[in-house]
């Protein structure tokens, strides 16, 4: 299983600190995205959804830190990258904090190593702890030692496609010094023929011709531009792309062709997206998983037949009475979810749902509800899965 | 390489075709061609070639002749003062439109970069110089440094880099913003080679257009002190100067005509030509203003 993921995210948390007066003190954080877990596997497609706001942005750029994460753990390919983009003096502190006191202190509770190894409920840590009690000098050496090499690999393996085509390619440069400007950085090429047939390659390969090489972006339209967006994330034969609402920006029939083409390059370059979106439609037609977000916080996570058929969560299931049915016979019921999301840098307590759930009892505003495996492979946070009906 | 070259080849064709550039580009060599030529041109008075040589010691003005093409004012030559204050101009118009540029790109960008209580300072400190009226904190800051050409250039230096300040801390701000420098930065690309790739490029040459249009302005507002009798001082070789010989002879523009058409004319035409330089610039620098 452990070989089989790809991208494993733990506990992750990301928190914007709001500053007032003129000291500039920090008077609130805005919680984006709090205590977040899942998993990718090789190959599949997670659709990451839920309205704006919610955080599904915010962690698909934390998993890939163009923002620094507050605290998690981001293991990609078996390996924490956590600290990889850390300073020298900050990776060390998450290390002893995450390695060397974690362990110390479950040695004490459980008193045996192997104990220890045993109540870890991660295959990956369950690896480190064992690295960790043979040598635990040696461990976080090794692991400081891969922190500047792990940087420009795990940039070569983690991509984003953004989403605004508009905004995501520079006015100043022509395509082939955009989309070959990876190839640059990693040095993935020796000579300048050498880049050109690289970017040649990849332009046929996302459906554009070689004479677009020295134009500039503004001369192409939306959908075009995406596709440069992705060939210039593509160039470096990455293993998981981030799909930043790839596609909301782009009329209804581009849509379908991006999202075409994303299907068929995935399975010629064996990708792996975390496609974070809002409109579930695409979510659909492209996921393997889907995981639902609420306020910083991922409520229900399964795969999508099993989230469409059966939501389980009340918030899931407000959600998909909200897709429109093209059958006007069919008349569905919707569940109208009242008041407003709430605000995240001050979130309900209990289950951050509550105040909006329509069938939350005393119990939830007082108990956090864990997120939870509650059939095989769905996992819910929610006191009372499944009770709301459509 | 090769594509630079042919980059270079479409673009100037292109800047051939359009008429008001090329007007501004001959303009402007004109005025170059006079400024370095001008000892051949007006000749050259002694050991001080910035002051217009005294022709006679009447103060009325003397028509146009062949020996003083433009006539006398003052008992200046005008003639002298005009081809000698091309140089001048050019002196004012580049020393003042580069370091205001210079200050007001540091300081820009460090507010820009820094952000948080350094931005706050740096932009009150903006809006206090901004509040007072240009051409009076200029008139008040040379009548407090002295007369003299340097003093001119100082007092508009010092209210001249506000706009460029908040012109360059803004273009900044948005650029960071835009999602390609989160792209470049997602491939892996330096912190430094982002700012020099990707965020200079898209916020320098705003200020480079404005820098090339403020040229002529500086030139005129410094002419307007030297009109009013604080700007250079008497008779220097500067446009403005000779315009302050004809202070009192407005009332009889039939006798003084040629002080105030000439130096004027040439001050139209050298603000009008770093105009369209400037706009010429604007199009080459703007690749969505190329087609």
């Amino acid at each position: 299983m452990q070989n089989n993921t790809l991208l494993k995210v733990n506990n992750l948390v990301k928190y914007f600190p709001v500053k007032a007066g003129v000291f500039r003190k920090t008077i609130a954080q805005v919680k984006a995205v709090d205590d977040v877990s899942f998993e990718v596997k090789k190959g599949e497609t997670v659709g990451l959804v839920g309205e704006s706001g919610c955080g599904k942005t915010t962690a698909g750029m934390s998993i890939l830190r163009l923002y620094e994460p507050t605290a998690g753990q981001i293991i990609l390919d078996g390996k924490d990258t956590s600290y990889y983009f850390l300073s020298r003096r900050k990776a060390k502190k998450f290390l002893k904090k995450q390695y060397t006191e974690k362990f110390e202190k479950m040695k004490q509770k459980y008193s045996s190593e192997d104990q220890v190894i045993k109540n870890l409920n991660d295959e990956f840590n369950k690896q480190a702890a064992k690295d960790y009690f043979e040598n635990p000098h040696k461990f976080i050496e090794k692991m400081m030692d891969m922190r500047i090499k792990g940087r420009s690999e795990f940039r070569r393996k983690a991509q984003m496609i953004f989403q605004d085509p508009y905004s995501s390619l520079n006015p100043r440069h022509r395509v082939k010094t955009i989309v070959g400007e990876g190839a640059k950085i990693n040095e993935l090429v020796e000579n300048k023929d050498e880049l050109k047939a690289m970017i040649e390659d990849i332009l046929k390969k996302v459906g554009l011709s070689v004479d677009h090489m020295s134009r500039f972006p503004h001369e192409f339209s939306g959908g075009q531009r995406q596709r440069i967006g992705i060939a210039r994330a593509l160039i470096l034969k990455p293993e998981l792309i981030v799909c930043d609402e790839a596609v909301s920006a782009l009329d209804v029939s581009i849509q379908a062709q991006i999202l075409n083409l994303l299907n068929s390059l995935q399975k010629e370059f064996n990708l792996t997206f975390l496609f974070i979106a809002h409109d579930l439609a695409v979510v659909k037609h492209i996921s393997d998983r889907v995981a639902v977000m609420y306020l910083g916080k991922i409520v229900e996570y399964t795969t999508k037949d099993q989230l469409f058929e059966k939501p389980l969560h009340p918030y899931t299931v407000a959600l998909m009475s909200a897709i429109p049915n093209p059958d006007p016979e069919n008349k569905s019921h919707r569940i109208i979810l009242e008041g407003d999301v709430p605000s995240p840098i001050n979130p309900p307590s209990g289950c951050p749902f509550h105040p909006r759930c329509p069938i939350a009892k005393d119990v939830c505003s007082k108990e956090v509800p864990q997120f939870k495996e509650i059939e095989e492979g769905h996992k819910v946070a929610c006191l009372f899965p499944g009770k709301l009906k459509r | 390489m090769a594509q630079k070259i042919s980059d270079f080849r479409k673009l100037s064709k292109k800047f051939l075709r359009n008429g008001t550039a090329i007007l501004g580009i001959a303009l402007l060599s004109f005025f170059i061609v006079i400024a370095i030529f001008a000892p051949f041109i007006a000749g050259e008075n002694g050991d001080n070639p910035y002051q217009i040589p005294r022709v006679s010691w009447s103060s009325k003005p003397i028509a146009p002749t062949a020996e003083h093409p433009f006539g006398v004012i003052g008992g200046r030559d005008i003639f002298y003062g005009v081809i000698w204050g091309t140089r001048t101009a050019f002196q004012l118009g580049l020393i003042i439109a580069s370091c205001a540029a210079v200050i007001g790109i540091l300081i820009g960008s460090v507010s820009a970069y820094f952000g948080g209580w350094v931005d706050e300072v740096l932009m009150r400190i903006v809006d206090i110089f901004m509040s007072i009226p240009f051409l009076v904190a200029a008139i008040i800051l040379t009548t407090i440094l002295g007369k003299g050409l340097d003093k001119v250039m100082m007092a508009l230096i010092v209210f001249g880099w506000m706009s460029t300040a908040r012109l360059i801390r803004g273009n900044i701000l948005q650029a960071r913003e835009e999602q390609y420098v989160l792209a470049a930065k997602a491939l892996g690309q330096k912190n430094f080679i982002i700012i020099v790739k990707h965020i200079i490029p898209n916020t320098i040459f705003p200020v480079v257009v404005q820098m090339s249009m403020r040229i002529g302005s500086y030139v005129i507002t410094a002419a307007g002190l030297s009109f009013l009798g604080i700007g250079a001082e008497p008779g220097y070789a500067d446009w403005g100067t000779i315009l302050s010989y004809s202070r009192n002879w407005m009332t009889m523009l039939d006798q003084s005509w040629f002080a105030i058409v000439f130096p004027g004319t040439a001050m139209v035409l050298f603000v009008l030509a770093w105009n369209l330089v400037g706009d010429a610039l604007r199009d080459i620098f703007d690749p969505r203003l190329r087609n």
